[in-house]
């Protein structure tokens, strides 16, 4: 059985995103985490067999006393250049709703960022553009994970 | 500007050129019979313009060179070659446009030509021209005016001239009288593309347009991409990297300006190529060209320019009084250097000698009031003076010296002094005796005023040096200066003098000509030696910026991040001067490398580094100073950095405080991963700014303002956040003891009664006939009383028990109805709900007077103005948006967020009493002793009940109501995406994705007000702290309004605790009124705040502006509305409703909850709408 990091700032699409992973993986343990800063400590500290990360979210978990710092526009891409300067390698799938990140001259389209994800992170399995109200990310997804988790018969 | 073309004739059968083989002797052919040829081939065409495009067109260029002067002055080709050499006006220049394009030698051989025939009045208008540049100098403006005025009445109207009036008149009376002089200027009529150039130069010289503001600006409007914008460029001080082709474009629109522009363009156009101008023939013509002018025009810089592509001089005469300080100044004679130039009266004329001047002081302090002297000339030399002592001296304060030198450069960038001044400043960065010439080093030294033996190392070869520095020498022989400096090249030994150098310039020079040969470490061993030598300052400081280049090239990467730590901690110029984009390019090649094995990771000047990079050049690299943060910790074992102070031993003292003061900055430390929220951070850095304090003042130092200003805001912010939550976990409330108070006398009363009811035994008839039906049939009958109507007594209960109830909840003052209305319902709910979508212009406000929505301008300007369908469909559908959301916010306002009753069936807060529980309360309370035993019982079940109804509104709020404001927002998506809009605005789909977890946190926000406060006590507090509290929250809710609030007080005005909450809804109230309505269609307001405490009594102004569109008379009408109904009975009913301005709620917070007695008075006062508030101080204060 795997565990899995799964780094996602908002509720409802991480609950979507583990009811998927439990109904079609055998799955030990699905750890969340909902910052970047949460998230880049669990990944630099993490076992598991895969990571699924956002690309975009505030530096620290939100709740009524905290809100949550400054957002990461690139979040998830800063994570990964932190696991690759500290050695880490797990397979990472990015997992987003936007189609565009950063603001004015840093924007980038999801194409761009995936080039440039490609092209420096040898962890970067790929990314899937989640709709909340779509299931086609369910097939994309499955078949990125491929055999890196045991499926359920 | 349109793109000039080639015009040449579709089919020509006439030669041009003379026969390839020409006999030799004809190859001699005068000029007059060659242009009398010309002729004849012209005549033979169809007209003269044609026969004249022709023969530029075809021609050979050196014959073309040779010849089309004469076609300047012949009576027959004057008026289409050149009508008006030297125009009395713009308007007597042709404006025929741009008929000739013929490629680089073509167009440089005709500009040449036609100027060669006016070489005596171009040599005539050099030196006036540096009459008129030295006198901007000098400062004497009037001076200038009649130099300038001279120049028009012997060489006519230029652009040159323009440009010199336009700086003038910007210099000397300011921008109105620069306006005005455009203005005529334009009148004037002439070639448009003068004027558009005309406009450049305006725009350049105006006084808040900085370097870096106007190269960018420059760049954006004028990409390089034909012969004009090339010429923008040049004119306007850039330097781009051009070629032959480029340089006929820019040489081909001189065929329409006066004849001293055309000299100048010139010269402009092949100072830029001379850059990079590859060898060949173009190169052979030019030199050849420029050989030919420099025969005829008495000029220095086309000496220059014949050296720069490859040809030889035989003499460069520099400037006498120069080389005299010059050669004093090798000889170390520095006194001697300052006493020439205060008995001349300190006449800056030169800014070489300027230069000269301020080092030569700077190493003697002979004379101690010299640097002051010439910094007190008046004029453009002395400002230039005073910038350069501080540069020189690499003053902290230099950096703003720099920016201002640049800009003085910039303004008078055609003129020589100006080019000789940005050498200077050129050099700090890149010292040209060491390394090779930058572009900019070489145009400038092209261009510069006056010839010296350091310009040689800025020619864009070292032939070109070795040249310029024989030419030099033949001339001045025995000149150390020249001498000196020729120590460095490889013509020492063809010096017919040998000469010594003194001191430490001997140590120096000898370090150049090292790294002048390649020779890096031997270089740096010389400097190492140097930098730690007893020489003045201003030496060692140019060594050590000589050895960082040096350890980049050698590849010592951290040995140069250190000494450019070191430097910068020393002073902030070295930020703006040292290579720090060519250091972090360099260390971002070991940054990921593994911790152990990285040269770089761990070193606090790596940090310094890349926060010198964010600080003056770019955010690009904000993440690797963060990384850089974390690896000094890392190296140093600890977690925190405000435990460096421990460890301070291992590092040097100022780059300590330098690294934790403005490297450990929040958006730095909320990368560590040791640092878990928001506060964490902010503690963090309150105890680095502790610590800093403790460093410097263990130093024998004063720690500066700014760290207590950063501590005190940090602080004050912390202490305005907590408030404002506790406030938002206080906004249920119930004044229980004013409502006893209240209900004290006919509640007392009516208990009583009900005691002497229950004990006067008034149901004894029920239970007497009870008793004997069951002593007659036993315990088996059951005996119900049927229809029975209620006693006086029961009635009397449940009268007493509904009364309180609906004191509890409906009391207009004290029950939570009103404190429901007043701190949720009255703006909160609404504008935390609509913050987030207004934050990501979701939706918009809907206008009182039509009813409909405002048009969503922020998307729609996003479409182009033809795409009248999107536009519409789009408005069409935010606007339904924005309805959908209001209908959801005032169902959950009017509505959910009520006590329910037969006009509220949805209200959440159900205090109704059941027959049941009327009759359990009956019970338990019937047997209750006392009074007070009983209205305990009675608010403890009310609160009880109340926790049960907060209970239901969080889960509604996180239940449905969430799930039908995501439904909105997916139906948005939906609606754009269906429509053709989705692909065209691809970020607003960005925003509705994100605005969905923001309404989620805002939910929640929203859901944590409906609690009830454990903790009511609050620490007595500065007024400030609950007028930055109201502010915060009207901040968040207004995010995109720039709100700019000041307060003041005449005293610090210690308040006491419990009132904390009221005060904090008044400033919310007030300031949500102005933003409301201040702000309204605008995008900032400006608040201000003023509270005065003096004999018992707190005086409060609160005043905001209004926007140029304010209705003011409807406004008017308003004011005395407030005045007029403020605390009367129709007012007082409002309480417990919202919408309107919410005076109400506040008489209700100050008369009811403050329990103040009080004035409030709103009146119009220059434009901006003021409320006063005066009150009693007893009990609060």
């Amino acid at each position: 059985m795997s565990d899995i990091l799964l780094i996602e700032d908002d509720n409802e699409k991480a609950k979507n995103i583990a009811d998927f992973l439990n109904d079609r993986y055998i799955v030990n343990e699905i750890v969340v985490a909902k910052s970047f800063q949460s998230g880049l400590l669990a990944a630099l500290e993490s076992k598991a067999k895969l990571i699924l990360l956002d690309m975009t979210m505030t530096n620290f978990e939100r709740s009524p006393q905290e809100d949550g710092g400054r957002p990461h526009h690139f979040a998830g891409r800063e994570i990964l250049r932190q696991m690759l300067r500290e050695g880490v390698h797990i397979p990472v799938i990015v997992v987003t709703q936007y189609g565009r990140f950063g603001e004015e001259s840093e924007e980038v389209t999801l194409s761009e960022l995936q080039t440039e994800l490609r092209g420096k992170f040898s962890d970067y399995l790929g990314t899937i553009h989640y709709r909340s109200n779509v299931d086609e990310w369910k097939n994309k997804l499955d078949a990125m994970i491929g055999a890196l988790l045991e499926r359920r018969v | 500007m349109q793109a000039k073309k080639a015009c040449l004739p579709a089919k020509t059968f006439v030669a041009w050129n003379l026969p390839k083989q020409m006999p030799s002797r004809k190859k001699h052919l005068k000029a007059d019979v060659q242009f009398e040829k010309i002729r004849a081939t012209i005549r033979l065409q169809s007209n003269v313009d044609v026969g004249i495009r022709n023969y530029r067109a075809k021609t050979d260029p050196s014959l073309l060179f040779r010849t089309a002067r004469k076609f300047a002055t012949h009576p027959a080709y004057r008026r289409i070659v050149l009508s008006s050499p030297f125009p009395a006006s713009f308007s007597d220049l042709p404006k025929r446009g741009f008929p000739y394009l013929v490629g680089y030698q073509r167009e440089l051989a005709w500009a040449a030509s036609l100027i060669s025939e006016y070489s005596a009045k171009i040599s005539a208008f050099i030196e006036a021209k540096d009459a008129v540049e030295r006198s901007f100098l000098d400062g004497d403006f009037t001076a200038t005016t009649l130099l300038l005025k001279d120049v028009e009445d012997r060489f006519g109207q230029s652009l040159w001239l323009v440009e010199n009036r336009i700086n003038l008149a910007q210099i000397s009376d300011g921008v109105a009288a620069k306006n005005r002089l455009v203005r005529a200027i334009s009148s004037e009529g002439g070639p448009s593309f003068i004027h558009y150039l005309v406009s450049w130069y305006s725009y350049r010289a105006g006084a808040d347009v900085s370097r870096s503001v106007f190269d960018r600006f420059l760049d954006d409007e004028t990409p390089l991409d034909f012969g004009l914008p090339y010429l923008v460029h040049v004119l306007n001080g850039h330097f781009p990297h051009i070629g032959y082709t480029e340089a006929g474009d820019m040489l081909s629109y001189t065929d329409n300006l006066p004849m001293i522009d055309r000299y100048e363009i010139l010269l402009l156009t092949l100072q830029a190529l001379a850059t990079s101008a590859d060898p060949g023939e173009p190169r052979d013509f030019t030199l050849m060209t420029l050989r030919t002018l420099s025969e005829s025009i008495t000029d220095q810089r086309l000496k220059r320019l014949v050296l720069a592509f490859g040809g030889t001089v035989e003499i460069i005469e520099p400037n006498g009084a120069l080389l005299g300080l010059l050669n004093s100044y090798t000889l170390c004679e520095y006194a001697a250097v300052v006493r020439t130039i205060s008995e001349g009266g300190y006449r800056l004329d030169d800014v070489d000698k300027i230069h000269l001047g301020i080092r030569s002081a700077l190493f003697d302090d002979t004379d101690p009031e010299f640097l002051d002297n010439i910094s007190a000339i008046r004029g453009i030399g002395g400002q230039i003076s005073s910038d350069l002592r501080l540069t020189t001296n690499f003053s902290d304060s230099a950096v703003e010296a720099r920016l201002r030198l640049q800009k003085i450069a910039l303004t008078f960038c055609n003129s020589g002094w100006a080019s000789s001044l940005a050498l200077i400043l050129a050099r700090q960065l890149n010292d040209e005796r060491a390394f090779p010439p930058t572009t900019e080093q070489i145009v400038h030294a092209l261009r510069a005023a006056s010839d010296h033996p350091l310009i040689a190392f800025a020619m864009p070869t070292k032939e070109s040096t070795e040249s310029y520095l024989l030419a030099m020498l033949r001339s001045n022989p025995s000149s150390p200066a020249i001498l000196g400096v020729a120590r460095l090249t490889g013509i020492e030994d063809s010096a017919p003098v040998k000469f010594e150098l003194l001191g430490e310039r001997r140590g120096r020079f000898e370090a150049l000509q090292q790294a002048r040969s390649g020779h890096i470490l031997e270089a740096i061993a010389l400097l190492e030696t140097i930098v730690v030598s007893q020489a003045p300052s201003t030496v060692l400081l140019e060594a050590t910026m000589t050895l960082v280049k040096l350890n980049l090239a050698a590849g010592y990467i951290s040995a140069a991040a250190d000494i450019i730590g070191r430097l910068f901690v020393s002073s902030r110029y070295f930020g703006i001067i040292v290579p720090i984009r060519e250091l972090t390019d360099k260390l971002l090649e070991f940054h990921n490398e593994p911790f152990d094995a990285s040269p770089t990771r761990g070193r606090i000047s790596v940090a310094i580094a890349f926060d010198i990079y964010s600080r003056y050049i770019s955010s690009n690299r904000d993440a690797e100073r963060a990384d850089a943060y974390k690896d000094v910790l890392k190296r140093t074992a600890i977690t925190h950095a405000s435990e460096l102070v421990l460890r301070a031993n291992e590092f040097s003292t100022d780059e300590l405080i330098y690294f934790l003061r403005y490297v450990c900055i929040p958006d730095v430390l909320d990368q560590s991963l040791a640092l878990r929220s928001s506060r964490d951070v902010e503690d963090e850095r309150v105890a680095i700014l502790v610590a800093v304090s403790e460093l410097i003042l263990s130093s024998g130092k004063a720690p500066p303002e700014g760290l207590k200003d950063e501590l005190r805001d940090i602080r004050t912010r912390q202490v305005v956040r907590d408030t404002t939550l506790r406030l938002d976990q206080s906004k249920i409330y119930v004044n229980v003891d004013a409502i006893r108070r209240a209900v004290d006398v006919q509640m007392r009363e009516n208990w009583n009664r009900y005691q002497l009811m229950l004990n006067g035994n008034e149901e004894s008839a029920f239970r007497d006939i009870a008793r004997i039906v069951r002593s007659a049939l036993g315990d088996q009958i059951t005996l119900i009383q049927l229809n029975a109507p209620l006693s006086e007594r029961q009635t009397l209960f449940r009268r007493m028990v509904a009364e309180l109830r609906d004191n509890f909840t409906s009391n207009k003052e004290f029950g939570l109805n009103s404190n429901l209305s007043a701190n949720i319902r009255h703006g909160y709910v609404l504008r935390e709900l609509r913050g987030p979508l207004v934050g990501r212009n979701l939706i918009t406000n809907k206008d009182s007077e039509s009813g409909s929505y405002h048009d969503n301008s922020h998307w729609l300007e996003r479409l182009s103005i033809d795409e009248d369908l999107q536009r519409s469909e789009l408005s069409d559908i935010l606007a339904l948006f924005s309805a959908r959301i209001d209908n959801h916010i005032d169902r959950l306002n009017r509505h959910l967020l009520r006590i329910r009753s037969e006009s509220n069936p949805d209200g959440l807060f159900n205090y109704s009493l059941s027959e049941m529980a009327l009759e359990a309360v009956s019970r338990k309370w019937g047997k209750l002793q006392t009074y007070e035993e009983f209205i305990d019982a009675a608010f403890a079940s009310f609160w009880d009940t109340t926790e049960r109804n907060l209970n239901r509104v969080r889960a509604t709020l996180q239940g449905s109501v969430l799930a039908e404001l995501i439904e909105v927002i997916n139906l948005l998506e939906v609606d754009i995406r269906a429509s053709t809009i989705g692909a065209r605005l691809p970020s607003l789909d960005t925003s509705i994705t994100m605005v969905k977890t923001e309404i989620r946190d805002a939910i929640e926000r929203v859901s944590s007000w409906f609690t009830l406060s454990g903790n009511n006590e609050y620490q007595d507090f500065d007024l400030e702290i609950s007028y930055q509290a109201g502010l915060q929250t009207v901040k968040t809710y207004y995010k995109n309004l720039s709100i700019k609030a000041q307060y003041s007080a005449n005293r610090p005005l210690i308040m006491l605790g419990w009132c904390l909450p009221m005060f904090a809804r008044l400033f919310f109230l007030i300031l949500d009124n102005a933003a409301m309505h201040g702000g309204h269609e605008r995008d900032s307001l400006i608040v201000n705040v003023r509270a005065e405490q003096n004999d018992g009594s707190l005086f409060l102004s609160v005043a905001n502006d209004l926007g140029p569109n304010h209705d003011l008379s409807k406004l008017q009408a308003r004011v005395a509305e407030i005045n007029g109904e403020y605390g009367q009975e129709r007012a007082i009913e409002l309480i417990g409703e919202e919408g309107g301005s919410g005076y109400p709620k506040i008489w209700k917070v100050l008369k009811t909850d403050l329990n103040r007695t009080h004035a409030l008075s709103a009146y119009l006062s220059d434009n901006f709408f003021v409320v006063d508030i005066m009150m009693n101080t007893e009990g609060i204060l």
